[in-house]
């Protein structure tokens, strides 16, 4: 009968699952429709935007400035791409650079002619040679050696630059002296000529920067600075990009210029077609990102289990931290995959018999009137190390929340709504080991609703507080491997979330002026706004039934406190982008920007207005 | 869950039974979507490209106008 019970229940949950993927598969649908849709409603204004607007930005003419060295090592490309590379650099609207580029000992005639008769044109084009390739590592320490510029930009030998991209990386860099260097959005050049793919990028995310190389190319940085560093280093080649900007992020602040500014071409054997092109790169990144963890004082072991570019750095977990893991509870009782359940039992014995970290103790705030038989199944199920707290008041999340911290006595807190189950076995001591870091103040976890489908990928500000790719499949990797990597966000939800009880004390707990909504948004907040870091792990999974336990309607009172104390840091969200649509958290960029614009480039190279 | 006993699970093996049906009715309900919303993405992406690149829509437009009004002025013909 046991059996026949967990059968019904694993094919009832099997079958929520397939719900879920294809309500999933509908919500990538409707964002793709919806791309396209809104383009083509701007109708005649599109046009003006992407030409007239563009056309005029071509036209300007920035003559004073530092001088922009940018390196461009040239090996096996082919010509074609080359001049479109090099019609990029001299079509910018800055006019002070000077282009050094490494012909990295190829064989092929047409690149050398090419390089000999540019160089000849142009006297701010020059052309070192490499008698024998020597790879990518040896021909950029090469430019950089050569560079006489203030400012260093890398270009691959066959990628686009806008016409405004020095200008405004520039001027980043001259408004924030402090920043070591700037990089900016970019978008896939494909191979029919088409840009493409646009990924706007956050505002620095360095636990995002160890789990890839999300700034990709078209970075700037103070040559000083990296020539201080050590430039490129020997034996990161295919990595080497991503190596330098770890070694500049630890030395400097980091800029981001939210703007389409570089064109990835997507060549056949090149990382931007295919993830896996250079397998050899990803066997540097891992060294890189692993000697950077050894440089900031992080312990933990880094690998590219996938092959394609996307890193786990495995923090050491302290098995001996003590996480008091804070529920509050009304002992609902709900149905799940067709079954009736206390909620707050199976959040219990989920974590019970899952968790890889044992040196857990509950905290159960519970409000009067819960049957005494449910609270003692709770603490029969929990152990020895239960601690009950009842709360005798109107219903208050924040003050239940405060009261639970009160009487818990471990130095991590975990809050856990009490309708949810755990996933991934090493979710605490995850969550756990990144709040080792000093400046991380709390941690969230990826939640699935009950088909799968995804419930909490981290807050994003389009507008009041969401969850980031609201049902989306839970396993999907999100653009730009989004869902694959931990990542800054600007808030978490309280849901599952854990800080220390340093923190919390420190900020002051949650704010009891909101009961039932926001109150997250509101911590999250005065976390960050005390200078530290909330980030969100793929890597601590729970199911959250959520709103099967409260009333999900908002109050007017709290919506309006949100907004009076937050607005300036809802209105920017430094891990959203202005090119993304607002009010939506599905990444829809906003319509008539990059994702298609309406020019090719055509087989020689030029830019194509059909 | 695992606590009941008797007519108890019997009841709980039912209801996770139906709740399976439900869902497997509702999988197909939304099976039936994803052609509709395939079609309404293709048809979007050709707008947006004939947008992006009138010479699209001149290529793939022009010769289907250009067979229509031969159809009409045929059958216009015919009828005279």
């Amino acid at each position: 009968m046991n059996d026949e019970l967990e059968q019904a229940r694993a094919d009832a949950h099997a079958a929520e699952l397939v719900v879920g993927r294809l309500r999933g598969r509908i919500a990538e649908f409707n964002t793709q429709i919806d791309r396209a849709e809104q383009d083509v409603a701007l109708g005649w204004r599109y046009w003006l935007r992407r030409h007239v607007a563009e056309r005029v930005r071509r036209e300007r003419r920035v003559e004073s400035g530092p001088l922009v060295s940018v390196i461009t090592p040239v090996f096996g490309t082919e010509p074609a791409h080359l001049r479109a590379c090099l019609d990029s650099v001299r079509a910018q609207t800055y006019r002070n650079w000077e282009h050094v580029l490494v012909d990295d000992g190829s064989a092929d005639m047409r690149l050398t002619a090419l390089l000999a008769r540019v160089a000849n044109r142009d006297a701010r084009v020059r052309v070192v040679r490499h008698e024998h390739n020597a790879g990518i590592v040896a021909a950029s320490n090469t430019a950089l050696d050569t560079a006489h510029g203030d400012y260093v930009t890398m270009l691959d030998h066959d990628d686009v630059l806008v016409p405004s991209a020095l200008e405004r990386l520039v001027g980043a860099l001259h408004d924030f002296p402090a920043a070591a260097f700037a990089y900016s959005d970019n978008a896939v050049l494909r191979q029919d000529g088409r840009v493409a793919d646009p990924f706007y990028k956050p505002d620095f995310s360095p636990e995002r920067l160890r789990n890839h190389n999300y700034v990709l190319h078209c970075v700037m940085a103070r040559t000083a600075l990296v020539r201080e560093v050590g430039g490129f280093r020997a034996g990161f080649d295919g990595a080497q990009d991503h190596d330098l900007v770890l070694r500049l992020s630890e030395v400097g602040n980091v800029l981001h210029v939210p703007e389409v500014l570089y064109h990835w071409r997507a060549a056949p054997t090149s990382v931007a077609s295919d993830l896996s092109a250079k397998p050899y790169a990803y066997g540097a990144g891992v060294r890189a990102v692993q000697d950077h963890c050894e440089r900031v004082g992080i312990e933990a072991t880094v690998e590219c289990a996938a092959g394609d570019g996307v890193y786990r750095v495995h923090r050491y977990p302290n098995p001996d931290a003590m996480v008091s893991i804070v529920i509050p509870t009304r002992g609902t009782v709900g149905t799940v995959w067709g079954i009736e359940r206390v909620f707050l039992h199976e959040a219990i014995r989920s974590i019970v018999e899952t968790s890889s970290h044992s040196a857990l103790e509950f905290v159960l705030v519970v409000d009067a009137g819960v049957p005494d038989d449910v609270i003692a199944r709770a603490t029969e199920l929990a152990g020895d190390r239960t601690r009950v707290v009842m709360y005798d008041h109107d219903f208050n999340f924040s003050a239940k929340a405060n009261l639970g911290a009160e009487h818990a006595s471990g130095d991590l807190l975990l809050f856990l709504n009490d309708d949810t189950e755990l996933i991934a076995e090493d979710s605490i001591a995850e969550m756990a080991a990144l709040l080792a870091e000093h400046d991380v103040g709390m941690v969230g976890a990826k939640l699935l609703y009950g088909d799968g489908t995804l419930q909490h990928g981290g807050h994003v500000f389009p507008g009041l507080a969401t969850h980031a790719f609201l049902g989306y499949p839970g396993d999907h990797p999100l653009p730009a491997d989004m869902g694959r990597v931990a990542r800054e966000c600007s808030g978490v939800t309280a849901a599952a979330a854990m800080l220390t009880a340093d923190v919390f004390r420190e900020i002051g707990g949650f704010d009891e002026a909101l009961p039932r909504n926001f109150n997250d948004v509101d911590l999250s907040f005065r976390i960050r706004a005390a200078g530290r870091r909330i980030i969100w792990t793929p890597h601590a999974c729970w199911y959250h039934f959520e709103s099967a336990t409260r009333d999900p309607a908002t109050a007017p009172e709290e919506r309006d406190l949100i907004l009076a104390r937050w607005r300036t840091e809802i209105e920017h969200d430094p891990y959203f982008n202005v090119n993304l649509a607002p009010h939506r958290s599905d990444w829809l960029e906003r319509p008539g920007r990059s994702g298609a614009p309406p020019y090719y480039v055509d087989s020689r190279g030029r830019r194509a207005f059909s | 869950m695992h606590d009941a006993d008797g007519d108890a699970r019997g009841r709980l093996i039912e209801s996770a039974r139906s709740h399976a049906e439900a869902q497997r009715a509702e999988a197909r309900r939304l099976e039936a979507e994803l052609p509709v919303l395939n079609a309404r993405l293709g048809a979007a992406r050709q707008r947006q490209e004939h947008m992006h690149r009138p010479s699209t829509l001149v290529r793939e437009k022009l010769p289907q106008r250009l067979t229509d009004v031969g159809d009409r002025l045929r059958a216009r013909w015919r009828r005279r």
